[in-house]
């Protein structure tokens, strides 16, 4: 019997349907494993990670100094304890600047899991126990590159100067977040100081560790917790690991967002190729049966194959997502970690999960009616043909919602996708439609081989129209990742105006206040008023907690209640700022209580009105202010924006630091070092720096979408042979007949040539109309800025789509057209 | 050699053909086969299907074939129409030698010289009646192909027929556009392989009798075959192919 299945398994494989089949499957296939793999391995990363991922096993995080009160309660504990301060500032060296994120350490951190470190520039890593001893500092390798040093130089950060001793390659508490725009400095916490960078209101981090026995840390977790400022929160290992899994959650379903193209595609070319298959072994296996064959073995002689063909198919996705998943990491480089833990079994199940449900729901339907094929078929070969549709639709539309439901794991969103690819299917497929009635009817006084080729396209316009759809789709998607990262993302850029303020200062103290000022005016540096900035979290509205107020259940939700805003107070309104409720308080009309005007956004998400009350808890502080105006913002004007601006003097007396944005001429910049200089504490924001950071991830975001989007390609193209395939009696037929009533070998070929061209210009031109439509939406709704010609997405749509269903096509028919004529006799 | 295409059109092919019959073509065969042999390779080795057949067509002569079902009927008609090439002895189609000609100056004289009618119609799914009836002009580069489609469309009662496809036609519609197609470019000879074998007894003696009116009108010459045997008295000449050569009964 075994001989009997691997003779006819041997036969089944010279079947081109069978060989597409495989690669229809090993894309969706592919495509999902890769994902799933990245995914997990991040995951693996991270779970290995789970137990440092504090340093601690308990973190105290405040934006301030501990009370009093907590001081005394951390003093008397038996826990181990360790310090970290973060803080932005600029590093310099060599004349050139960077903003660097510092974390100054006490002498015991990390109390759990080990920094890693090296002596040289991409050397092998060592772990380390400690973090850096006093006047040394340990700096991540972009540091080194972007100021151009090495190891052993000095680095002078604030007013203290440091020698650089190693290269700083993990720290276990930063997995969080494991790419900050800035890079990280490691110095002893004793050395801050020095640096005279830190002063009271600086926006700055404590983190307070602790680890040590599960009872002594539940008691101090008790203790500490009703002391809790707003600005304070304690942080166990599995709060932050459940950050950590939600974010993880988060890209996994971006990126798997944008395979299901891809795999839709590969679930449609293999129904398309099954039901070629389908097709061909229907007599097949009526023959079978008229020979004798069944039961057992007529069901394994349809089953056999058609599983170990899928374990085929599983095993070619495997090893193509596995390479695909090499080149998303590669896209999205120094965004994750260099070393990846290996993977766990799921990813390998996901994919096989994925390429089982290809199978089961769009090829099986059609592959089932084999089981019962009747011998009498021989006779009647129309009958063959008919396939249950609502069987298979249904089965289709099951499989297509599992496949979206894998990639989303939510069903809104996939309700969401499914509808959206729906949409779009069904705008393509009309202006399909329309196009081709365009050809037809302007090709009737064109030459013979357009007119032909119109004609026979027109002939098999709804596969036709699939073939174009299945085109559109990718090229589509294409153009629109490149539109994004090219175009918009520039476009963004370049919106920001040539004199608008492209450096921000914060942390300026009142004692600088002036001298600052004086400075600038003596260097003519353009500048915006000094906001004097006090950092509170908004703690109650109409004397009800924030808490309840802005519960979940209240629908009452910004993103602003979870960190300290910048309170700021004026006589002035705001240049760019509009009020659209009450009036703004002025110095004419002295307040006679606190008074501030909220932004509208904030006042919209939290439903504040003119009249509320609302308090603010600032350090120990407490204070109210009556809301009187609410105002409009013009968040991308490159100066200072507040949420909250008070009548001058409610903040009296609290922490104040001051914030203005400036404009640093070309010529100007090498100025800063030496403003630095008498500056220190100050922290300077080179815009431009952080605009490009923002575009440098989201290109390299964009080239991991594209990598995914290239199996796309390939799934449309196999949807394009598939099609071609079942088209292939058609064009055998016609070039048959075509010769038969005199054409010649040339002209069939110029027909088949041009029929591609059209088909490959027609979903071109409208993956390109809809590019441009989508672009001009987004360029004039999302960021208000031009639309910009992109010649590449131009080329991809206009000439390269044509090219490819040229190419693919001419494969598919390169035989057809050698079909003698005489076929057409012996068929009598 | 190459067939220059004419470039005005049925009416002129017509004309061209009136006067090379004026002259002196009518005395002279128009398809002539002399000593053709067809024997095809099989790994059983080669299998003689045609042996030395001898035959001579002259204008507007008509010739009935029959024989059983394998004697090589197919293989003699797509061996004159050049869809094939004899593996000995040579056939002259109008002065030309069909062996000596490439397969695309076969097309072309296939196209000016040779209409054909098969037994299961082969119109193309998806082009229309009169696409189907227009399609050998149009690769004649037929100006008026249109109106010269439709008048002939119109004289084999397909008038109303015009844009159906063929799914939505009758076997005997279906074979009416199939000899519209083949008397489409005028042209001296019709080539028809069991026009009728499709065909219920009624529709197929409608469709001999459509065949042999457009056969007297346009003076074609026809070759038929056929497995009935009352055709072969409306025939000038009848033959039987046996053991691959042709006997006159």
């Amino acid at each position: 019997m075994f001989s009997f299945y691997s003779k006819f398994l041997k036969r089944q494989w010279r079947l081109g349907a069978i060989r597409l089949f495989c690669v229809a499957v090993a894309i969706a296939c592919g495509v999902t494993f890769s994902i799933a793999l990245l995914g997990d391995r991040l995951e693996q990363l991270f779970k290995n990670q789970a137990k440092e991922v504090l340093a601690a096993d308990l973190v105290l995080q405040s934006t301030t100094e501990l009370t009093p009160q907590q001081q005394t309660i951390i003093v008397n504990t038996s826990l181990m304890q360790a310090q970290t301060l973060s803080f932005e500032t600029m590093a310099n060296a060599n004349e050139a600047l960077l903003l660097s994120s510092v974390k100054a350490v006490s002498s015991e951190y990390p109390l759990r899991g080990r920094l890693q470190i090296s002596n040289a520039l991409f050397g092998q890593a060592k772990p380390i126990s400690n973090g850096p001893p006093r006047g040394e500092v340990w700096v991540e390798d972009r540091v080194l590159n972007e100021l151009a040093l090495e190891l052993g130089q000095s680095l002078n950060i604030g007013e203290g100067t440091f020698k650089i001793t190693q290269v700083l390659v993990y720290e276990p508490d930063r997995g969080n977040s494991f790419y900050s725009f800035t890079p990280r400095i490691m110095m002893h916490l004793d050395d801050v100081s020095i640096t005279e960078v830190v002063q009271p209101g600086s926006r700055v981090r404590y983190r307070y560790l602790f680890s040590g026995e599960l009872r002594e840390l539940d008691s101090l977790q008790n203790s500490i917790k009703s002391t809790l400022q707003l600005n304070q929160e304690l942080v166990t290992v599995e709060a932050a690991n459940q950050t950590l899994a939600t974010t993880l959650q988060r890209a996994y379903r971006f990126l798997h967002i944008s395979a299901i193209i891809a795999i839709l595609l590969g679930a449609i070319g293999a129904a398309l190729v099954s039901y070629q298959y389908a097709t061909e072994m229907t007599y097949q296996y009526a023959v079978l049966r008229c020979l004798g064959l069944q039961g057992k073995r007529m069901v394994g002689a349809i089953l056999i194959p058609f599983i170990v063909f899928s374990l085929i198919a599983i095993a070619i996705g495997l090893v193509l997502g596995g390479v695909a998943h090499l080149l998303i990491l590669h896209s999205l480089g120094e965004l994750i970690p260099e070393t990846l833990p290996l993977p766990s079994a799921k990813p390998f199940l996901i994919g096989s999960l994925t390429a089982i449900i290809v199978v089961a729901s769009f090829a099986w339907p059609f592959l089932r009616k084999l089981l019962h094929t009747p011998p009498k078929l021989l006779l009647n070969r129309v009958e063959s043909q008919r396939h249950p549709i609502i069987f298979t639709a249904t089965a289709m539309l099951i499989g297509l919602t599992i496949l979206v439901f894998i990639g989303t794991q939510e069903i809104l969103m996939s309700a969401y996708i499914i509808i959206i690819i729906c949409a779009f299917v069904a705008l393509a497929y009309y202006l399909t439609q329309l196009v081709i009635n365009w050809i037809v009817k302007r090709s009737q006084s064109a030459n013979i081989s357009t007119k032909l080729s119109a004609r026979m396209i027109n002939a098999n316009r709804r596969i036709v129209s699939l073939q174009i759809i299945a085109i559109i789709i990718t090229f589509f998607s294409l153009a629109l990742i490149a539109t994004v990262r090219d175009d918009l993302l520039a476009s963004w850029q370049s919106k920001v105006p040539e004199n608008a303020p492209n450096m921000f200062v914060i942390n300026l103290f009142e004692t600088e206040k002036d001298d600052f000022l004086a400075e600038l005016q003596h260097r003519d540096i353009p500048h915006s008023p000094l906001y004097p900035i006090v950092r509170g979290r908004l703690s109650a509205v109409n004397d009800q907690p924030v808490r309840e107020y802005a519960s979940k259940e209240s629908g009452r939700q910004d993103e602003s209640l979870r960190r300290d805003l910048a309170l700021t107070w004026n006589f002035e309104l705001p240049k760019d700022n509009l009020i659209v409720a009450g009036s703004w308080h002025d110095a004419a009309q002295p307040a006679v209580e606190n008074t501030v005007s909220v932004e509208e956004g904030l006042a919209d998400n939290l439903e504040i009105e003119l009249g509320d009350t609302l308090e603010f808890t600032i350090e120990t502080q407490k204070i109210q202010a009556l809301v009187t105006s609410i105002r409009s913002v013009e968040w991308e004007s490159f100066t200072p924006n507040f949420y909250m601006i008070f009548y001058p003097g409610s903040l009296k007396g609290l922490p104040t630091t001051y914030i203005a944005s400036l404009h640093l001429k070309k010529e100007q910049r090498t100025l800063l070092p030496e403003i630095i200089k008498q500056f220190p504490s100050a922290t300077f924001f080179d815009v431009k720096f952080l605009l490009n950071r923002i575009r440098g991830i989201a290109q390299q975001i964009s080239y991991a979408v594209e990598t995914i989007l290239y199996f796309s390609l390939f799934a449309s193209l196999i949807v394009f042979i598939a099609i071609e395939m079942i088209l292939r009696h058609y064009r055998s037929y016609s070039t048959a007949i075509y010769k038969a009533v005199g054409a010649r070998v040339k002209l069939i070929q110029k027909v088949f040539r041009l029929q591609f061209i059209i088909i490959g210009l027609i979903a071109g031109i409208i993956a390109y109309v809809l590019n441009v439509i989508i672009s001009f939406v987004l360029s004039a709704y999302l960021i208000e800025g031009d639309y910009i010609f992109n010649y590449k997405t131009a080329i991809l749509c206009l000439f390269i789509a044509p090219l490819l269903v040229l190419g693919a096509g001419y494969l598919s028919i390169q035989r057809t057209s050698q079909i003698p004529a005489k076929q057409l006799l012996s068929e009598n | 050699m190459v067939f220059p295409l004419p470039k005005q059109g049925v009416a002129m092919i017509r004309d061209k053909i009136k006067t090379i019959r004026r002259k002196n073509i009518s005395n002279s065969p128009i398809v002539s086969c002399q000593q053709v042999s067809k024997a095809v390779t099989s790994t059983e080795g080669s299998i003689s299907i045609l042996e030395d057949l001898n035959l001579e067509v002259t204008e507007a002569e008509t010739i009935a074939v029959v024989g059983q079902s394998g004697s090589g009927k197919t293989t003699l008609l797509s061996l004159l129409a050049g869809l094939d090439i004899p593996t000995s002895g040579s056939i002259q189609l109008f002065q030309h030698s069909l062996e000596a000609l490439e397969e695309d100056e076969r097309a072309s004289l296939r196209n000016q010289y040779i209409g054909f009618v098969f037994q299961a119609f082969h119109l193309l799914p998806g082009f229309t009646a009169l696409e189907n009836v227009m399609l050998p002009l149009e690769i004649n580069d037929d100006v008026n192909a249109k109106r010269n489609a439709t008048q002939l469309l119109e004289r084999v009662g397909m008038k109303h027929r015009l844009n159906h496809y063929p799914t939505t036609l009758s076997g005997g519609e279906q074979q009416r556009v199939a000899i519209a197609r083949a008397f489409a470019t005028t042209p001296p000879l019709l080539l028809a392989d069991e026009p009728t074998g499709n065909l219920d007894a009624e529709t197929g003696h409608k469709i001999i009798e459509l065949l042999f009116e457009l056969n007297h009108e346009q003076g074609t010459a026809l070759i038929l075959v056929t497995h009935d045997e009352s055709l072969t008295n409306r025939c000038d000449h009848c033959f039987r192919l046996t053991q691959g050569s042709l006997v006159q009964i």
